[in-house]
C-alpha cells in the first residue's frame, strides 16, 4: 500500500439505496507518480470511480486510501490539498477572466472569509506560464476554445498544488492540435512526479501517455497493470465486446477495431 | 473562437479604478438627495434654508435622512441579493423577484399584518420564512420541469411560484380590514418608501447590515460557489453549508426590506449585469459594485418618486420602468450569455 | 495584516455603525403632548395645540367629508390653506358657502413634504388609526387630527374635538345640539322593533359597463341611517363588519324579500332612468317591494345623503318620513333642508332655493 497514491479495496457502489451496483468489488492501486488511465466503454463506471477517489461519493462497502491514509480521515480541506479535479467541462455562467478562474485553485488554502493574497496571484501567474497560456490571462473563460479551457482548468489544478490530479475525459471535445497540447502538458505533469488519473474510452489515448491502465467493464476491473501488459487485443476485446487489433505504427501501438 | 464584441473583462487596475469611481458617484448622489424634495418648494431645497428654517431642518433630519438611508439599504440589498442569486444559481436572468423571494416576503408580511397583529419582528420573521419557502419551491420545481435548459427552467419555476404568491397575497388583501390594514398592503404591492421614519430604519438595520457584511466578507467565495458542484467540492468547499449561509444572508435581508418597502422589482436583475460589465465578473469586485450601484439606482429612483410630481410616484413603478428599459438595451446591444 | 483580522475589524465596524445608527432613532419626538388645547381624536391619539391653528390643511380618504365638517365652523374657512381632492371633479358645493374656495391650494396625492411646504399648524384627516402620512407628519412635529365620522356618536365627538382645537367650543355645542334634537325626535317617533319594516339599501352603479348592486358594511353610516330611521336592515348577514361594499344580486334580494328598497344611485347616473330600467327588468319587477311601489331612489344634492358626509342627518330624516309618513307627518323636509344649510353653513334662503333645492328630488320612485 505504501507507494500507492490511491488504494481501493473491495469498493462497491450504487447510486440509490436498493439500486443496481455501478461498481462491484473494485480493488486497485494507483502507483504514486504514475499516469494511470481508467479505460472502459460508456457506462462502465469510470466516472463514478473517479468521484469515489475524489471523495464526492461514499462507497457502499470497501475502503479507499489516499496517500496511505484512509480517505475518511481527511477533512474536506486536507483532501482538497491532496486531490485535484480537472472535470470534463466547466460551465462558467459569467465572464470570469482566466486569471481569476485559475486563482480559484487556491481555495483549499484560504479560510471562509479570506481573500487571495498577492502571493496567491503570483502562483496563479506561474501556473499559467507553466502551462504556456499566460497570454490568455485576461480573456474571459467562456470565450475560450475547448482546448484553451481545458488548459486553464489544468492550470487551476496546478495552483491547487495537489499531488494527485483526477481528470474526466481530458480530451473528449478536443481536436487534434488541442489534444496534442493537453497531452504534452499532462506528460509534463507526470514527469514532475504528480500522480495523474484520467478516465477515457479511447484506448489510443491511454496508449499515448499512460504508464498504467485499468480496464473496466460493467463496474468490474478486468485488468490493472502497466500499459504494455494491460493493453492486449484480447483484454481490449473483452472490455469493449468488439474484436480489436493492435497495430504498430512507428514503434507505437495503435488500437483499431477489426 | 466565438465572436466577442469589444474587450473581455477589464484589466485589474481599470476594474479597481472603476470601483472607486462608483463609490464616488454614489456618494455624490447621496449628497444631492439630501437637498432634493418638495419643501419649501419643488425640487431643490436651498442649503441656506437650513440655517434659519427649523421646519426645513426637521424635514431633512426626520423625513429625508431616514428615507434616504432606507433607500440605500434597499438598493444595497437588492443589488447584493441579485448578484448572489445569479452566481449561486448560475443564471444571469434571476433576481429576488423572479425566484419567488420578494413575492414570498410580501405574502408573509401581509399575512402577519392581517392575522398576526403586525408587530415588526413578527412581520419580518414571517416575511423571511415565506421568502425562503419561495426560493426552495422555485429550485425544487425547476428540477422537475422538463422544458429547456437550466436557465429557462429556473426562470419558469420562479414565475410560477411568484404568481402563486401574488394570488395568495391578493386573497389576504381581500380579507383585510380595508380601513385599518388594507392601505398598508396596497402600498406594498406598488412598492415604495413613502413616509419612512427613523423607527422604520431601526427595524431594517439589525438584519440588513449584518447580512450585507456577511455577503461582503464572502465575496471571493461566491466565485467558488458558482462553479459546478464537483469542482467546488474538489476545491474544498463545503458546498451545502456555504451556499446556505450565502443564501440565508441574501434572502433574509431581502425579505426584511420587502416587508418595509414592498416589492421593488428589476433592481436585482439589472444592477449585477451593469456591475459585471463595469468591473468584471469576479465577485470580489462585482458584489461590492452591485451593492453600490443598487444604492445609487434606488436612490435616484426614490428621489424622482418624491420630487418630480406633487404626489408620490410609487417607487416600484419607476424601478420597473427604468429597469426594463436598461434590460432591453443590454439585450439588444450585447449578448447576455445564457448558456454557461 | 492577516485577512482574518481585517474581516473581524470590518465586521466590528459595521456592527458598531449599526448600533450608533439605532441610537439616532431616539432623536425625533412626536408633537408635544402638553398644550393649552388638547383632545383625543378618532385614532385614539392625543392632539394638543398651544393656540387655535391659523393654517389648516385637509387631506386623506374622502376629503370632502372632512371639509364639510370643517366648514360648519365659520371661523375655520379663512384658515384653510390647503386641501386634497381625489378624483377628477371639483367640489361644487363649497364655493356656494365660501367665495374664496376656488383660490385655495389644491393638493393631489401629496407626500409629507408637499404638505409641510404649506406650513400648516394643523392637518386634519379621516381614519380609524394612525397611518403612514400621520406618522410622517408627526416626525415633523406637525399636529394631525383624525376624524372618524362613521357613526352619529363618533360624529359628535369629532365635532367637539374640532371645536376645542379651533377655539370655538360654543359652535361645536350648537352643531351637536342641532343634530341631537333631530336624532332624538327620530328615535322617539319610530315604532318598536317588532313593527319595523324590512328595509334594503343598495348602491347601484355601472362602472366598467356592467350594472352591479352592492350592500354597505354593517358599521357604516348607511346602515346607521336605516336603523335610526326605524327600518330593519335585512342585508346584515351578507355584509362585512367594517370594510366596504359587498356585491350582491337580484336573486339574493328576492331571498331577503324586503318591504322597501332604497337605491343609492351612482352620481353619474340619472336616478329616474335607473329606476325605470329596473322596473322594466322582469326579475326586479317580480319583487314584492317593486310591485308595491316601494322602490325609492335615495336623494342627494351636490353630495349623497347616504355617506359619512354631514348630510347623513338629512338622509335619516328623509328615510324616517318615507317609512312612516303618518308618524312624521309634521316633519317638513323642505324646512329641514333650509335649517340644515342655513344653520350649519350660514347659507341664506335665496341661495338654498336657487342652487340646492333644484338638485334635490325627494320622491323618485
Amino acid at each position: 500500500m505504501s507507494g500507492a497514491a490511491l488504494a481501493l479495496r473491495g469498493v462497491r457502489f450504487a447510486y440509490t439505496a436498493g439500486g443496481p451496483e455501478v461498481l462491484r468489488d473494485v480493488s486497485l492501486d494507483v502507483p504514486a507518480g504514475s499516469i494511470t488511465a481508467l479505460l472502459g466503454p460508456n457506462g462502465s463506471g469510470k466516472t463514478t470511480l473517479l468521484w469515489l477517489m475524489l471523495g464526492l461519493l461514499d462507497p457502499r462497502a470497501g475502503t479507499i486510501h489516499v496517500a496511505g491514509r484512509l480517505r475518511e480521515h481527511y477533512s474536506r480541506r486536507e483532501l482538497s490539498r491532496q486531490v485535484g479535479l480537472v472535470p470534463q467541462d466547466e460551465p462558467v455562467a459569467f465572464d470570469l477572466s482566466v486569471l481569476e478562474f485559475v486563482l480559484l485553485g487556491r481555495a483549499p488554502y484560504l479560510g471562509l472569509l479570506e481573500l487571495p493574497s498577492a502571493a496567491d496571484r503570483g502562483r496563479a501567474h506561474e501556473a499559467l506560464a507553466t502551462i504556456g497560456i499566460s497570454a490568455l490571462a485576461h480573456r474571459a473563460v467562456p470565450s475560450l476554445s475547448g482546448g484553451e479551457r481545458q488548459l486553464a482548468t489544468i492550470a487551476r489544478a496546478l495552483v491547487q498544488q495537489s499531488q494527485i490530479l483526477l481528470s474526466d475525459e481530458p480530451t473528449a471535445h478536443l481536436d487534434l492540435a488541442n489534444t496534442r497540447r493537453v497531452l504534452d502538458v499532462m506528460r509534463g505533469l507526470g514527469r514532475e512526479g504528480r500522480t495523474l488519473v484520467f478516465t477515457t474510452h479511447d484506448p489510443n489515448l491511454a496508449a499515448a501517455i499512460a504508464d498504467h491502465v485499468v480496464l473496466l467493464r460493467e463496474g468490474r476491473i478486468l485488468a490493472a497493470a502497466a500499459t504494455a501488459e494491460a493493453l492486449t487485443a484480447a483484454a481490449l476485446s473483452a472490455t469493449y465486446g468488439v474484436a480489436v487489433e493492435i497495430a504498430e505504427v512507428r514503434g507505437r501501438p495503435l488500437v483499431i477495431t477489426s | 473562437m466565438s465572436a466577442e464584441p469589444a474587450a473581455g473583462p477589464p484589466a485589474d487596475g481599470a476594474a479597481a479604478a472603476r470601483l472607486w469611481w462608483i463609490v464616488g458617484v454614489t456618494a455624490a448622489i447621496l449628497a444631492a438627495s439630501v437637498l432634493m424634495g418638495r419643501y419649501p418648494g419643488p425640487y431643490l431645497t436651498p442649503p441656506g434654508a437650513l440655517a434659519h428654517d427649523e421646519l426645513a431642518r426637521n424635514v431633512i433630519l426626520n423625513l429625508r435622512l431616514p428615507r434616504i438611508l432606507a433607500a440605500l439599504l434597499l438598493g444595497a440589498t437588492l443589488g447584493a441579493s441579485g448578484a448572489v442569486l445569479q452566481m449561486v444559481f448560475r443564471n444571469p436572468l434571476v433576481d429576488a423577484g423572479f425566484l419567488g423571494v420578494s413575492p414570498g416576503a410580501a405574502f408573509g408580511a401581509s399575512l402577519a399584518i392581517v392575522f398576526l397583529g403586525g408587530a415588526p419582528p413578527v412581520v419580518q420573521v414571517c416575511a423571511a420564512a415565506f421568502a425562503f419557502l419561495g426560493m426552495a419551491a422555485s429550485y425544487l420545481l425547476a428540477q422537475r420541469i422538463h422544458l429547456g435548459d437550466w436557465v429557462l427552467r429556473l426562470v419558469l419555476a420562479g414565475i410560477i411560484v411568484s404568481a402563486t404568491y401574488s394570488s395568495a397575497t391578493g386573497v389576504v388583501k381581500y380579507l383585510a380590514d380595508p380601513l385599518r390594514q388594507l392601505p398598508d398592503i396596497t402600498f406594498w404591492l406598488l412598492g415604495g418608501l413613502w413616509a419612512t421614519t427613523w423607527p422604520d430604519v431601526l427595524h431594517l438595520v439589525p438584519v440588513v447590515v449584518p447580512c450585507l457584511v456577511v455577503l461582503y466578507l464572502m465575496r471571493w467565495r461566491l466565485n467558488l460557489l458558482s462553479l459546478r458542484d464537483e469542482t467546488a467540492f474538489s476545491l474544498g468547499a463545503a458546498l451545502g453549508r456555504e451556499r446556505l449561509v450565502v443564501l440565508v444572508a441574501a434572502v433574509a435581508a431581502t425579505a426584511v426590506v420587502v416587508s418595509k418597502a414592498g416589492q421593488v422589482g428589476w433592481v436585482g436583475l439589472i444592477v449585477p449585469h451593469i456591475a459585471r460589465r463595469l468591473v468584471g465578473s469576479d465577485a470580489q469586485r462585482a458584489l461590492p459594485a452591485s451593492m453600490l450601484l443598487g444604492m445609487g439606482f434606488v436612490l435616484v429612483c426614490d428621489d424622482l418618486a418624491r420630487t418630480v410630481l406633487s404626489g408620490e410616484i410609487p417607487l416600484g413603478l419607476l424601478t420597473s420602468f427604468a429597469g426594463a428599459a436598461v434590460f432591453a438595451v443590454t439585450l439588444l446591444r450585447r449578448q447576455v450569455r445564457l448558456r454557461p | 495584516m492577516r485577512p482574518r483580522s481585517v474581516a473581524r475589524r470590518t465586521a466590528a465596524l459595521a456592527l458598531g455603525g449599526a448600533v450608533a445608527l439605532s441610537t439616532l432613532a431616539g432623536v425625533p419626538r412626536p408633537a408635544g403632548a402638553q398644550g393649552a388645547l388638547g383632545v383625543t381624536d378618532a385614532a385614539g391619539r392625543v392632539v394638543a395645540l398651544d393656540a387655535p391653528p391659523r393654517r389648516i390643511v385637509v387631506v386623506g380618504h374622502g376629503p370632502f367629508m372632512t371639509l364639510h365638517v370643517l366648514y360648519m365652523f365659520p371661523g375655520a374657512r379663512s384658515r384653510l390653506v390647503g386641501l386634497e381632492e381625489k378624483g377628477g371633479g371639483r367640489d361644487e358645493f363649497l364655493p356656494l358657502v365660501d367665495s374664496a374656495f376656488a383660490r385655495r391650494t389644491v393638493l393631489r396625492n401629496p407626500g409629507p413634504e408637499e404638505i409641510a411646504a404649506l406650513r400648516p399648524d394643523l392637518v386634519i384627516t379621516r381614519g380609524p388609526t394612525l397611518d403612514a402620512l400621520g406618522k410622517a407628519l408627526s416626525q415633523l412635529r406637525i399636529p394631525v387630527l383624525y376624524l372618524g365620522l362613521e357613526t352619529p356618536e363618533q360624529f359628535a365627538r369629532d365635532v367637539t374635538n374640532l371645536g376645542a382645537l379651533l377655539g370655538d367650543p360654543g359652535r361645536a355645542r350648537a352643531i351637536n345640539a342641532f343634530y341631537q334634537t333631530r336624532l332624538a325626535r327620530l328615535r322617539a317617533g319610530r315604532p318598536g322593533a317588532a313593527a319595523r319594516p324590512r328595509v334594503l339599501l343598495l348602491e347601484y352603479n355601472d362602472r366598467g359597463g356592467t350594472a352591479a348592486v352592492r350592500v354597505p358594511a354593517r358599521a357604516w353610516m348607511q346602515t346607521q341611517e336605516v336603523e335610526t330611521a326605524g327600518g330593519d336592515p335585512v342585508w346584515l348577514d351578507a355584509a362585512t363588519p367594517t370594510g366596504g361594499w359587498t356585491v350582491t344580486n337580484v336573486e339574493q334580494v328576492a331571498r331577503w324579500d324586503p318591504d322597501r328598497i332604497f337605491l343609492v344611485v351612482w352620481y353619474r347616473l340619472d336616478p329616474a332612468q335607473v329606476l325605470a330600467t329596473l322596473r322594466a327588468d322582469p326579475q326586479w319587477r317580480a319583487l314584492r317591494a317593486v310591485k308595491a311601489g316601494a322602490l325609492h331612489a335615495f336623494p342627494s344634492d351636490y353630495f349623497g345623503w347616504d355617506s359619512p358626509d354631514p348630510r347623513w342627518l338629512l338622509g335619516m330624516s328623509w328615510l324616517a318620513k318615507t317609512l312612516y309618513p303618518d308618524r312624521f307627518a309634521d316633519l317638513d323636509l323642505k324646512a329641514e333642508i333650509h335649517a340644515f344649510f342655513g344653520t350649519l353653513y350660514g347659507m341664506d334662503a335665496a341661495t338654498i332655493d336657487t342652487h340646492v333645492m333644484p338638485r334635490i328630488r325627494l320622491d323618485v320612485r
